[in-house]
């Protein structure tokens, strides 16, 4: 996809046509997905990618490298972008935790009981899953929380830079944060608060 | 579910900043009657408590392929045998490895068996490896973990690979210390003691001169019964695993979460190693050759302990790498200073670790012992583990800790040190352009900075040296020869003051000019101007002209001086007593009227007339006396002499005048000034030529004006060029009656008084030494000479004296 392309919807995005972010998100995904998939590919042995640093690299292939003028136009949009990013992030995470999980278990655990015991990285599928189901049951009444955690968890952003895509103070994210962690963490373990 | 988000996520919020036992209290104010409310707020501290700080405290990752065993399908080693182990599930996956339980047959016990997956194998590193681990096997003590055994296996189908691996102690519901502290909520003090327990077992390590170079929480675990347990001790540098070796065999994420604790010097070579990485993987180089293992020393275990108690107290890293290329982790590890852990802590509770630590206990000797821990440089570090145990008690014992925070120019020489182009750069750049500005502000302030008048006649320069003559026009210029105003341009005879060099010896300074208007007869003609040299220099600060009205009224009579006839005719002006010890600070001026009378005026620099004289007949020139400090001045005239009223006489007279003036008398009593004007005659020794003559000389003392009997004066001229009247000696000899003898001022033939040459003349000696041999009183020094002093009047030439008293 041409990078004007890309910025004119952004642009359309921006002035919140819902069509536009649809074909964004389709853009994105595919960019990242396709990276995702060469990387492990090539990388025998590299198990982790980094999500952050594919999300830069997709961005960065989209806009151009060194182009200047429309710097002030990329940072209008880069809320936009990560959003569509995390989303398809997101989706790339969960599709592969599927995959994964399929060949593991044959089957998802429905739900995850977690426990802090082990230190590793997160690349535990069941955690992804679950983590996505407990996500819908609040995608609803909070999409702000299933923005941050994307951009938090499937991407891997900091609270620095999620406060600045977000363009929100980083205090009020921090918040967030631990409400959404709550939020889940409560999902996750089993019982349901009560309505 | 509720709507009113923000009120729950505000409460919330709250509530985590405050101490666990506060909230309830905090809640139950703050819901009121709100029972929902406050049951949701309830329900996410609850889970948040529960969730504990590492809940997706790692993001997502996308998961691949990675080497044995594969993920993929069931561990192939479950249930196998590994030298006499029996593996029975999996405990934990690392970059290096796996670690398995797994159980010994003889004696029986569980084990953690370390398996070596991860490291490139070669014959020298085996054999390397069983020197180590024969070291490691001599490590006991209660808080590190025994290595039971260590060898190598074959795994699988791979016969030609030995794979190393370490059987372990196995500590049963071990934690690392971190989650361990948190999970029971360990206070400062009680964590700090823990602390110390992890620095005497690493101390005993190095006490068996072994390092344990992979310090970091998950190698430093607390078992239930909260003893700490350091494990993989030395086992880093027994499979040479150090970052170079890692870095070509593991993925980066493991990596990293091993780079965080490391020492900049084990960093060193890791920023080498990744961009080789990039590149075509060299073959690794032989254990001996690298020179890694050698730059290693207990000093960097001091390092990784700072980070891990940097991660004890704030529940943070001190950088944040993660996410990070190795290369760029590995730069920050050796460039970047670390944060303040007292600022750390004071940050929003998102990582609640160090939820029971208050920023205010960790700074002051916290802060100092851990930045002290994290020195890159490991000379500034603490020198051994001991000292950094020996300063944790200190400080739990409420003493005064060994440690000292860098100062300010010592965190500025280190910033300089590690960036020495940059620091030479900007050195040199403030070096030049220092000089560039110094240059550039000298050469403009020589430009335009008033410096000096300069005379011209006729368009040509006026000799410094004629500074009596007059001239058509003055230029000011600066030091930079840059001319910076030019006065008059007019014919007739104008004059200007010597004022040169003036304005810049004395900051600033005035310039006076006459009749620099006479072409037009402008309302300055014959007038004194003084103009600022450093302000406008086209308006006079004051100026003074000879009115009619001012003639004194004997003269009046004489000369029928009326309106109509009146003129000021030409001027002279000078400025009296230049000098470098008295910079003069008057300025004398002559007009000269139709009527051939002239009038000394004496002004200081601000236009105040301090004193005036009338001169019958011209004016020569003058000379300032500046031992009896006296304005000379002579008349030139010599066409023309002078009765007892001051009414010129045949020119056969032909008198020379010398008129000496006390220029800070104020003030001059006209009256008193005619009536002895009598006394304003000369007197010429009748022999010898004009130019040859003894004169009398006068002063004003007080209003009086009185005839200096012991001062006379010679005036030789010596006509060779020039007008003879300029080239004057004048010297002030005592007269008595044993003759002349006194000081000599000698006005070379440049009209330059000069310096050092009085000289006591022979008749002087001649008196000194007779009234020495007569025994009687010495005269008195003649550079004592003043009109107190004065003798007793000479012996003047007879029939020349025409004074009346």
């Amino acid at each position: 996809m041409e990078t004007h392309a890309v910025t004119q919807l952004l642009d359309a995005v921006g002035r919140g046509d819902e069509a536009a972010a649809e074909r964004l998100w389709q853009a994105v995904y595919h960019e990242l997905h396709a990276m995702a998939k060469s990387r492990m590919a090539a990388e025998h042995g590299l198990r982790t990618l980094q999500p952050t640093a594919l999300v830069n690299e997709v961005y960065l292939k989209l806009f151009g490298v060194g182009g200047g003028d429309a710097g002030a136009a990329r940072f209008e949009n880069r809320r936009h972008f990560f959003a569509a990013a995390a989303r398809a992030m997101h989706q790339i995470l969960v599709d592969d935790a599927r995959r994964r999980g399929r060949l593991k278990r044959g089957g998802l655990a429905r739900t995850v009981a977690y426990s802090a015991e082990c230190d590793g990285p997160a690349d535990d599928p069941t955690l992804v899953l679950a983590v996505d189901e407990a996500m819908a049951k609040f995608a609803q009444d909070r999409p702000d929380l299933v923005e941050l955690v994307r951009l938090r968890f499937f991407v891997g952003l900091t609270l620095d830079e999620t406060a600045e895509v977000l363009g929100v103070a980083r205090r009020t994210i921090a918040n967030q944060w631990q409400v959404a962690r709550a939020m889940l963490y409560g999902l996750l373990s089993g019982d349901e608060p009560q309505q | 579910m509720r709507q009113d988000w923000r009120q729950i996520d505000e409460l919330f919020g709250e509530a985590l900043a405050l101490p666990p036992d506060e909230r309830k209290h905090f809640l139950a104010s703050r819901c009121g009657g709100d029972s929902d409310l406050r049951m949701h707020v309830e329900r996410l501290l609850h889970d948040h408590e529960r969730a504990g700080p590492d809940f997706l405290a790692r993001p997502a990752a996308v998961s691949g392929h990675q080497g044995l065993p594969p993920v993929d399908g069931p561990d192939p080693l479950l249930g196998q045998m590994i030298a006499a182990y029996t593996i029975k599930r999996l405990l934990a996956r690392g970059g290096m490895g796996a670690v398995y339980l797994a159980e010994q047959e003889k004696p029986r016990r569980e084990v953690a068996l370390k398996i070596m997956t991860g490291g490139f194998w070669s014959r020298s590193a085996q054999r390397r490896f069983e020197f180590e681990t024969e070291i490691l096997g001599r490590l006991h003590h209660p808080s590190i973990a025994l290595v039971y055994e260590a060898g190598t296996t074959r795994l699988g189908d791979e016969p030609a690979r030995g794979v190393p691996f370490f059987a372990m102690e196995y500590i049963p519901n071990a934690r690392p210390i971190t989650g361990y502290c948190d999970e029971i909520g360990l206070d400062l003090r009680a964590r700090l003691r823990l602390f110390c327990h992890v620095c005497e077992a690493v101390h005993y390590g190095h006490q068996k001169s072994v390092i344990h170079r992979d310090l970091k929480p998950s190698n430093i675990l607390v078992d239930a019964d909260g003893h700490v347990k350091v494990i993989d001790f030395g086992v880093a540098r027994s499979t040479d695993s150090d970052i170079a070796a890692t870095t070509m065999h593991t993925e980066t994420g493991a990596l990293i979460g091993t780079l965080a604790y490391m020492s900049p010097e084990q960093c060193g070579g890791a920023s080498s190693v990744g961009v080789g990485l990039a590149g075509v993987p060299s073959p690794r180089p032989s254990p001996e050759g690298r020179g890694g293992a050698g730059d290693i020393d207990t000093r960097s275990d001091v390092y990784s302990l700072g980070v891990v108690l940097f991660e004890l107290l704030t529940g943070r890293l001190p950088y944040d790498v993660s996410y990070m290329t190795i290369a760029s982790a590995a730069r920050v590890i050796c460039e970047q200073e670390p944060a303040r852990p007292s600022t750390i802590a004071c940050g929003p509770p998102s990582n609640a670790r160090g939820a029971g630590v208050s920023p205010a206990k960790l700074r002051g000797d916290l802060d100092t012992i851990i930045l002290k821990c994290l020195e890159k440089d490991r000379a500034t570090r603490y020198s051994s583990v001991a000292a950094l145990a020996e300063d944790l008690n200190r400080y739990l014992r409420g003493e005064p800790i060994s440690a000292r925070a860098p100062t300010w120019w010592t965190k500025a020489v280190r910033w300089a040190t590690h960036h020495p182009f940059v620091v030479t750069g900007a050195v040199c750049a403030v070096i030049v352009l220092a000089t560039l500005a110094a240059s550039s502000l000298i050469v403009w302030y020589r430009t335009i900075r008033p410096d000096h008048v300069v005379r011209y006649r006729d368009g040509a320069l006026v000799n410094d040296q004629e500074r009596f003559s007059s001239a058509d026009e003055a230029r000011l210029r600066s030091s930079g020869g840059n001319e910076l105003h030019r006065w008059g341009g007019a014919t007739g005879a104008n004059a200007f003051a010597y004022l040169e060099k003036r304005p810049s010896l004395f900051g600033g300074g005035r310039v006076a000019v006459i009749g620099h208007t006479a072409a037009d007869g402008g309302p300055y003609a014959k007038s004194l101007c003084v103009y600022e040299v450093d302000g406008d220099r086209t308006k006079p600060v004051w100026q003074r002209r000879i009115e009619r009205g001012e003639v004194l009224s004997k003269l009046v009579e004489k000369r029928q001086i009326d309106a109509e006839h009146f003129a000021v005719q030409y001027g002279m002006v000078a400025d009296v007593f230049p000098g470098d010890e008295h910079p003069g600070n008057e300025i004398v001026a002559t007009f000269a009227t139709t009527f051939s009378q002239r009038i000394i005026r004496i002004y200081d620099l601000g236009g105040t007339l301090l004193f005036e004289a009338w001169h019958d007949g011209s004016v020569g020139l003058w000379a300032w006396l500046a031992d009896p400090g006296l304005l000379v001045s002579v008349g030139d005239d010599h066409g023309r002499g002078w009765d007892e009223d001051g009414r010129a006489t045949t020119p056969e007279a032909a008198p020379l005048v010398a008129f000496a003036l006390r220029p800070m008398e104020y003030s001059i009593n006209r009256d008193d000034y005619l009536n002895s004007s009598a006394t304003l005659a000369a007197h010429k020794n009748g022999s010898g030529p004009a130019w040859l003559a003894w004169y009398r000389w006068y002063c004003m003392e007080g209003d009086k004006f009185a005839r200096l009997d012991a001062y006379s004066a010679t005036m030789s001229g010596i006509a060779t060029k020039g007008d003879p009247r300029r080239f004057v000696q004048i010297g002030v000899i005592a007269k008595t009656d044993l003759g002349n003898f006194g000081v000599e001022w000698e006005i070379d033939k440049f009209g330059v008084e000069s310096p050092g040459t009085r000289v006591i003349t022979e008749s002087y000696k001649l008196e000194q030494e007779r009234r020495r041999q007569a025994g009687q009183p010495p005269l008195p020094a003649p550079e004592k000479f003043r009109l107190e002093d004065r003798m007793p009047g000479p012996a003047f030439p007879a029939g020349n004296e025409l004074s009346k008293d």
